[in-house]
């Protein structure tokens, strides 16, 4: 499956970059392609990998390239404004090679926040294929302005492309972390996730092609009409055999591969989700096993959907497999599509509800503020 | 003469198995009259069909390049009935292109439970039937459960419509090979090679007066001729080579046809009351001497099969309700 990864923001353009480092380094390159948006010059400055060309400063007439400082309504009337030059751009790319459009963008901030619900919309206004959006939430602790920013800008996002992954960074916080460490680690997290989603029906020679193989119209058909998306991942390192180990071994019957397979996929629904949430509440779902191909136990593989299809509310669940050759990890990927009950997003909301009423309360005291000034004798 | 339209991954598997090059031999030339080969169409709309390496390329088709771009329809029946509807001309090219001369009667084979197959199946069907006015029999490959609740679904519902517009219908079940512990390429090559044999020995008259406005099945064995009784060949097929559960399943009758040295054959009167007594159904047998064969070809056919979507009911979805958009309507907009 063909993306185009467009990275907004900060967050967002960190992101795409590391998208576009994983790309050229595997073993299918060129299945991702990548843009970043900005309206701060030094956060463009910043990307290592994406080339000059493809990276779009917006706003630099309104704000000088400084950035909308997490006002995102600047951010959404800076990327309207400035809409034309994205999909110029967007434009430049092979776009009838791809699939889909991923748009990435942490909610909290501006620009991301703001740009990314207007981006989508115009790319699924202009193209047929399907745009997908990565939305991060911002940590708990990171203060109101920004849970308000996340539920609006949620709110404009949801209804204007296809499906929503939602990334909780809280979620993946660990103590004594530097922020660099803890952003890079959540990146890459969800990098590797989308990765082996994307990558697992590209095929490119005969030799990796899987039993069950995961077409982008699987991945396409799962996210379909899917509101609100979690992906989680699990793995288990397996012990591969040396090349006189391998000479030498005698054939004898291996035990533990099933269930392997399905204590991964367990593992991976039930803790290691990218949004945590009630993952009995999906609609539909996909389940992914990738890892070397003697690895990949098809009663295994069919148990753990077997087991995903009895839990979720939904019946359509998809399953697969991804061989890697080289790999030294079982590793399982669930996307689960629809997710109604997501205790992180609602609680958000909730608090941006009082944040809103109490900014609503707010011009008052400064209308206090003006009457004792206007008292004030003029200098 | 054997005419043959694959539709669907596993439709075009099973057509592939007809070209294999070390199976086009002796069964082919010498059945179907005047030693022609077989005419195998294959249509799909995942590219994985150009990695079937036996069918001629002029007889396969890639349909909905625009709409799926060559990844198959994902299990979406809608999908593959709007794609079919749309190059539903360019599938038909390729029939026409293979079928020249008006075929005896025409092979639709395919899986259903999936997109392609399932979706486009029935509206090629009826092409084909307002342009040849022949025979057309379906042989219907049934998902195997393993293959999860959609494919299931799928089959349910789909079924009386896929069956519609065919004038016989010959089903597999996929559950027999995969309870085996077969894998899915595994299962194709069994199921292909089964149909391949058993459509090259049996009469196409007498097959089409089997199966002809029937819901049957078939299946095929090949062995030594030796000292052997009727209900033992019965026996081992049924238990072996019939790729249906016939468990706890009702049906009308069973057909046995034997081609080869007949000499060695015997007490059919016995195995007449040996399947009347275990099944309550009658047998009929068709013989054909081959002197000096060492072999025996046997076919059997299965006719009148009831309640066939048994065992594909669907489960409900249970509806979870969301909060979300109450909270989300609360949210003042950005924009």
């Amino acid at each position: 499956m063909k993306v185009l990864v467009i990275g907004v923001g900060q967050a967002g353009g960190k992101i795409a970059d590391m998208f576009l480092a994983d790309d050229r380094k595997s073993n299918v390159p060129h299945t991702f392609e990548v843009l970043a948006v900005n309206s701060a010059v030094s956060d463009l400055m910043g990307l290592q990998y994406i080339p000059q060309d493809d990276r779009v400063l917006i706003g630099e007439t309104a704000v000088k390239g400084h950035g909308v400082g997490a006002d995102n309504k600047k951010g959404a009337e800076i990327a309207e404004d400035e809409i034309e030059v994205i999909m110029n751009k967007v434009s430049k790319i092979n776009v009838s090679a791809l699939d889909a459009f991923f748009v990435v963008a942490g909610l909290g901030g501006g620009t991301g926040s703001g740009a990314i619900s207007v981006i989508a919309k115009q790319l699924k206004r202009v193209y047929d294929e399907p745009v997908y959006s990565i939305g991060i939430l911002p940590a708990e602790n990171e203060g109101d302005i920004y849970t308000l920013n996340t539920a609006r800008s949620l709110k404009a996002l949801l209804p204007s492309c296809d499906a929503t992954i939602i990334v909780d960074n809280g979620a993946f916080l660990r103590s004594g972390e530097s922020v660099k460490e803890a952003y890079d680690r959540i990146n890459a997290e969800v990098v590797k996730r989308i990765g082996i989603l994307c990558r697992a029906g590209e095929i490119r020679s005969r030799k990796q092609v899987g039993e069950m193989v995961v077409d982008a119209s699987e991945v396409i058909n799962t996210f379909r009409g899917g509101n609100i998306c979690s992906i989680g991942y699990a793995s288990e390192a397996v012990k591969r055999d040396g090349f006189f180990t391998r000479l030498f071994k005698k054939r004898q019957y291996e035990i533990g591969k099933a269930s392997r397979i399905l204590s991964v996929a367990k593992r991976a629904v039930k803790g290691r989700l990218l949004l945590p949430c009630d993952y009995k509440s999906a609609n539909r779902a996909l389940i992914i096993v990738a890892g070397p191909p003697a690895q990949l136990d098809r009663k295994g593989i069919e148990k753990a959907r077997e087991w995903l299809e009895g839990t979720i509310s939904g019946t359509e669940v998809r399953g697969g497999d991804y061989p890697l050759r080289t790999s030294g990890y079982v590793g399982c990927v669930v996307l689960l599509a629809g997710v109604t009950n997501a205790p992180r997003v609602k609680y958000m909301l909730e608090r941006a509800r009082d944040v809103q009423e109490k900014i609503g309360a707010a011009p008052e005291r400064e209308k206090d503020l003006d009457s004792i000034l206007g008292e004030i004798e003029n200098l | 003469m054997l005419s043959l339209v694959g539709i669907g991954g596993a439709g075009c598997r099973i057509v592939e198995q007809f070209y294999r090059k070390d199976l086009v031999g002796s069964i082919i030339k010498k059945i179907s009259s005047g030693g022609e080969t077989v005419r195998g169409v294959a249509i799909d709309t995942s590219d994985t069909i150009t990695k079937l390496s036996n069918i001629p390329a002029s007889n396969m088709v890639l349909i909905g390049q625009s709409r799926a771009k060559g990844h198959g329809t994902g299990g979406s029946v809608r999908m593959g009935r709007k794609i079919m509807t749309e190059e539903l001309e360019l599938a038909m090219g390729a029939v026409r292109k293979a079928n020249i001369d008006k075929p005896e009667m025409i092979f639709l084979i395919t899986g259903i439970g999936g997109g392609t197959g399932t979706g486009g199946g029935p509206v090629l069907a009826e092409r084909i039937k307002i342009t040849y006015n022949v025979p057309l029999l379906g042989i219907i490959v049934l998902p195997a459960k393993s293959e999860g609740a959609l494919y299931t679904k799928n089959t349910f519902e789909n079924f009386d419509e896929f069956i519609e517009p065919l004038d016989g219908v010959m089903l597999l079940d996929n559950n027999v090979l995969s309870n085996r512990g077969e894998d899915f390429v595994t299962c194709y090559r069994i199921l292909g090679e089964a149909i391949f044999k058993f459509l090259g020995m049996v009469n196409p008259g007498d097959l089409l007066r089997l199966v002809e406005g029937d819901i049957s099945t078939i299946g095929f064995m090949r062995m030594k001729a030796e000292h052997i009784a009727v209900k033992d060949i019965l026996d081992s097929v049924i238990r072996n080579n019939l790729y249906f559960d016939l468990e706890g399943r009702k049906f009308d009758k069973i057909n046995l046809i034997i081609y080869g040295n007949l000499s060695e054959v015997y007490g059919q009167s016995f195995a007449k009351n040996w399947v009347k007594d275990k099944y309550g159904v009658e047998v009929d047998y068709i013989f054909m001497e081959e002197k000096g064969s060492k072999y025996l070809n046997i076919g059997l056919v299965i006719t009148g099969l009831k309640d066939v979507k048994k065992g594909f009911e669907i489960k409900e979805d249970k509806k979870a309700v969301s909060d979300l958009d109450d909270l989300l309507g609360d949210i003042k907009p950005l924009f």
